[in-house]
Order: C-alpha cells, then structure tokens, then sequence
C-alpha cells in the first residue's frame, strides 16, 4: 500500500509518468526495468512510453510489470489536520492523477461533505466509514473502475 | 458508495452567503446610526430611535448572521439536508422587510407599523424554526453543536413571543409583567437565548478548524450547556417575578460563558496554526470582551450597579465587543470559503486555482481591526459615562471600520465571477502542491 502524508503524489501509473518519479515511488521498480532492459539512469527523464518504445518493448506490458510492483492496494492520503479548503484541494489533485482502475483512501477528521458533490460530480464513487474514534476514512475510485 | 455519503447540498453555498452579505449591510447601517443617534446613546436606553438602532443590531446583523450561518452549519456540521432552500430564500426577503418595517417604525415612533412589522418578522422566524427544525429531524448524534443550536433556537422563539407581546402592548397593555421586566427578559432572552448558545455551538466547530486546536473538553461542554440551560431561565424569571433567582442565574450564565473563554485560550495555545489570520484575531479579541460583559452583567444582577448608562455599556460589551467582533471574525473566514468553494471548487485539481488567502485583504482586514476593536472599547466606555462627543468618535471610528469590512466583503464577492475578480495576482499563490 502506499502510504502519502498530505500529499498529491500517488502509486497508480500512467504511460506520461516519468521513470526517474517511478523509480523515486516505487522500491522494486529498478528491477522490473533493468529487466526487460529500460534504462532508469540516463533515461529517467523519459516517459514511460518514451522508453518502453527506445527499449522495444510493448508499453501495456512495461506498465502491467510496473502496476505489479506499485501493488493493487489503494493509495492512501491523509488530509487530518489541514485547514479548509486544503483537504479538499489535496483529494482533488490526488485523483486527477490516479491511475484507472486504482483506488484512493483518504484519511480524514471529518465527513467531507462538500467534497462529496464535486466527486459525484467528476464521476466517481466513494465510501466513508469510521473505523476508530477521530478518524474518518473514504474510498474513492472512478465509477466503473 | 457514491450518493450515499452526502446529505444532498442543495443550492449550498449561495444561501449562507446572501444572509451574511444583507447582515453585513445592517452592521455597516448600525454604525452610522452611532454616529447620527450620538446624543440619544447618552440619555436613557428606552428611547425609540436608540431601540430602532439595536433592532438594527440584534435583527438586521446578528440574527440574519446567525440565521445564514444555521444555513451552513446544518448541512456541514449536523449533516443534515436542508428541508427546504426555496423556504430558506423567501425568508430572507420576508425578515429584510420585517426588520426594515420594524427599524423605520420604532425610528419614527409608529406603533401599529410597528406592530405589522412585527407580526410580519414572528412569521419569517416561525418560517426558519420549521426549516432548521425539519432539517435537524433526524440527527443521528446530539453533538455539543447540536444540543446548542436547538437551544439557541428554543431561545429565539421565547424572544420572538416577548417581543411580539411588547410589540402589541403599545396598542393593547396585555403584558404578563412589568413593561420593563418585560423588555428586560426580551433583552436578555435574546441576548442569552438565542445568541449566546448559537455562537458557543458554531465556536466549538469552527475555530478547531481554522485555528486546528483541541476541541471543548467535557467539562467544558457540561459547564455551557448547564450553565446556559439552567441560567436563562432563572435569569428571565428571576426579572419577571422572583427578583432572588436573578443573581443565580447571572452566576450560571458566566460559568457557561467562562468556560467557553477558557477553552478558546486553551485551543488557541495548543493550536496547530503557527500565524493567526485576521478573521481568528477579531473572533479572539471578542472572546476577551466576555469577561467586561461577565462584570457589568453581574454587577447588574446583583445591583452592585444600576441605572441606564451601565445597562447601556452591557449591552454595548456584549453585542458590539463580543458578539459583534467574534461574527465579523467568523465571517472573514467564512465568507472566503463559501466564495471559494462556489468559484473554484470544481476547478480544483484539474487547474491552479487560487489559495484561500488570495481572497482576503489583509491591510483592509489590519484597518477594519484597529476601527472596530478601538471603536467598540471606546463605545463601551463612552456610554458608561454617557458623552456624546466620545460616543460618536466611537461612532466614526465603527463607521469606518464597517466601511472596510463592507469593501472587503465585497473584493472575496467578486471572485464569485472569476473574470471581474482582480485575480491575475493571486493566480501565482496557486495552493502549493506537496514534493
């Protein structure tokens, strides 16, 4: 899982990600591209398409071997503590870089109830519980993802 | 998932922000009237222009404040859908002209205006009791916000029958008591009835938030809620008939009303936010005109003191120093946000929008400061000695300070329509993204 402190960055890829952020992110992903011969040193400044084309290899499959290491677990967010609106801002901002299919859980202190409509709004579902005193958490993932 | 998880916002944030804008129009009103009503603020309290002056007050500032801000706080705080917005919106325009009727008869002395024009405000109350009390139908936790704002809202309809029976009494003498226990148990009823528990409750949620401090401990909450519970009505009754509750219930009151400062300096120095804005000092700074409030009210109650100048200087503590200061604070945070949230919320994210700070004015929000807290010291002390010419300097320096809070209201409107708003500066403090 990956774990973001009140902050935007995320673990879900996409093919305009760069390799030296991927590298920075994800521990194991050096292996993944030294394996299937993608330079991550001189060539991190490509994008993951760019190098999947200089290392001729399929870009759906550099990017399923990096979601295999980047993992299936929701990216987590904790927004406890910021002053409105900035919680709101920070969820945002984290989705419109959230990968398809990939799940982000926000930490909270509260129900975000005026982010609830601008995530309907923007076409994605969500799910709040409160699994311990102080601590509100919401899945949000794109509807049908 | 999905729609579930909120209670259905409904026209948010556009009602909240039309009741503090037509308050904030009263209270820049309300200052002139210093000016211009200088020498009655000197004489006696039971003056019609002086009680047209509160009216415009306690009824075209601070409860059309608080009544937009229940707006905000039930959907936000109680999580509970606003019952009806197309009510919340005629209201609005029934109690700005119940309010206006009701200013421009006590100005003129017109009693069956008056009377008209409040019977037309009881119907605009009734209107928001039935919403706000729709709305909260149903409230799944009776937080401390909650169980203070049903007893704020209990409070406002016992003023709104006192003042409706003060009303009809200058046509018909049909007044359970004394004419001026009675206006005495109006005053304090919606002084400690409704506004007190309104702010106590909308503080314990808001300031954590802005100031990112602890929340009111239980002691705390036990000690406002009983206090405010037990207090009001001793206090009322004790004015109406039995003289000896009075002085209990005043010591009720400001243990409620101490309590309540006492955690507001508690969370201000364990708070999280390293720089106070503007909106926080005002709030903070009218926390400290409690403790004035607290000594002129017992003194009071207890006939330590007596006669209209220092009634006159209680009434200028507690509505122009505390409850005055600590709306306009609330409303410099506030009013940011709701205009934010309209304009640039569903850009968030997507495109750099502008942080939270660019909205505000922070040299018009230092000079509206230095006005208002000056002007209300001044006031108080003014009226304690009843000089007219100290009253309107007070009077002056609150005008211009009205004028500030009016205009700076009025540059975070504007952002409303980002295209008229000057936002071309501010678009460089987009809120920073974490590395």
């Amino acid at each position: 899982m990956a774990h973001e402190s009140g902050s935007a960055a995320h673990a879900g890829l996409r093919p305009d990600d760069t390799i030296g952020s991927i590298v920075r992110r994800h521990a194991g992903a050096t292996e993944v591209l030294e394996a299937m011969d993608v330079n991550h040193c001189c060539g991190a400044h490509l994008t993951v398409r760019e190098a999947a084309a200089l290392a001729g290899v399929s870009l759906d499959a550099l990017l399923a071997a990096l979601e295999r290491i980047s993992g299936g677990d929701p990216v987590q967010l904790d927004v406890r503590g910021l002053e409105p609106p900035q919680p709101m801002v920070r969820v945002l901002e984290a989705l419109d870089r959230l990968a398809p299919g990939a799940e982000l859980e926000v930490h909270h202190d509260r129900r975000p109830l005026l982010l609830y409509p601008q995530l309907d709004a923007r076409g994605y579902v969500h799910e709040t519980d409160e699994p311990e005193p102080g601590l509100v958490r919401i899945r949000i993932r794109r509807s049908g993802g | 998932m999905g729609g579930r998880d909120g209670p259905g916002l409904g026209p948010f944030p556009l009602i909240p922000l039309a009741y503090l804008l037509c308050a904030a129009v009263a209270f820049l009103v309300a200052t002139a009237g210093v000016v211009w009503l200088a020498p009655e603020m000197a004489g006696h309290y039971y003056h019609p222009r002086l009680i047209a002056l509160t009216h415009t007050v306690t009824l075209g500032w601070i409860t059309i404040a608080i009544m937009g801000a229940s707006y905000q706080i039930v959907p936000i705080v109680l999580e509970r859908p606003l019952w009806s917005a197309r009510l919340a919106r005629w209201q609005l325009v029934l109690l700005v002209t119940a309010v206006s009727g009701m200013v421009a008869h006590f100005y003129l002395g017109t009693w069956p205006g008056l009377t008209a024009a409040a019977g037309l405000l009881a119907v605009g109350v009734v209107l928001h009791l039935l919403n706000i009390g729709l709305s909260m139908r149903g409230v799944e936790r009776w937080t401390f916000t909650a169980l203070l704002l049903a007893l704020g809202h209990g409070g406002l309809a016992a003023t709104t029958l006192f003042g409706l029976g003060l009303a009809v009494y200058h046509l018909r003498p049909i007044l359970p008591a004394d004419l001026f226990a009675t206006l005495h148990a109006h005053v304090q009823l919606a002084l400690l009835g409704w506004v007190a528990p309104m702010i106590l409750g909308v503080a314990a949620r808001v300031y954590p938030m802005f100031l990112r401090g602890p929340l009111p401990g239980r002691p705390a909450r036990i000690a406002q809620v009983v206090g405010l519970g037990l207090g009001v009505p001793s206090v009322v009754v004790g004015l109406m008939a039995a003289r000896w509750l009075l002085p209990l219930g005043a010591v009720a009151v400001s243990l409620a009303a101490l309590s309540h400062a006492g955690w507001v300096l508690r969370t201000t120095r364990h708070r999280k936010r390293s720089r106070l804005g503007w909106g926080l000092r005002f709030a903070l700074t009218g926390t400290v005109f409690i403790t004035l409030a607290i000594v002129l009210g017992v003194a009071l109650a207890t006939d330590q003191l007596s006669g209209p100048r220092a009634a006159l200087a209680y009434a200028v503590a507690i509505l122009g120093g505390w409850v005055s200061l600590t709306i306009v604070g609330m409303m410099l945070e506030i009013v940011p946000f709701l205009v934010w949230y309209k304009a640039y919320a569903s850009r968030a994210g997507r495109e750099p929008v502008p942080a939270l700070a660019a909205l505000g004015s922070p040299r018009l929000e230092a000079f509206m400061y230095a006005c208002l807290v000056g002007g209300m010291a001044l006031l108080v002390g003014a009226a304690f000695v009843g000089e007219v010419a100290w009253i309107r300097t007070a009077g002056c320096l609150l005008l211009a300070g009205g004028l500030a809070f009016l205009a700076a209201l009025c540059r975070m409107v504007r952002h409303l329509d980002p295209s008229r708003a000057d936002i071309a500066g501010s678009m460089t403090a987009v809120i920073p993204r974490q590395p």
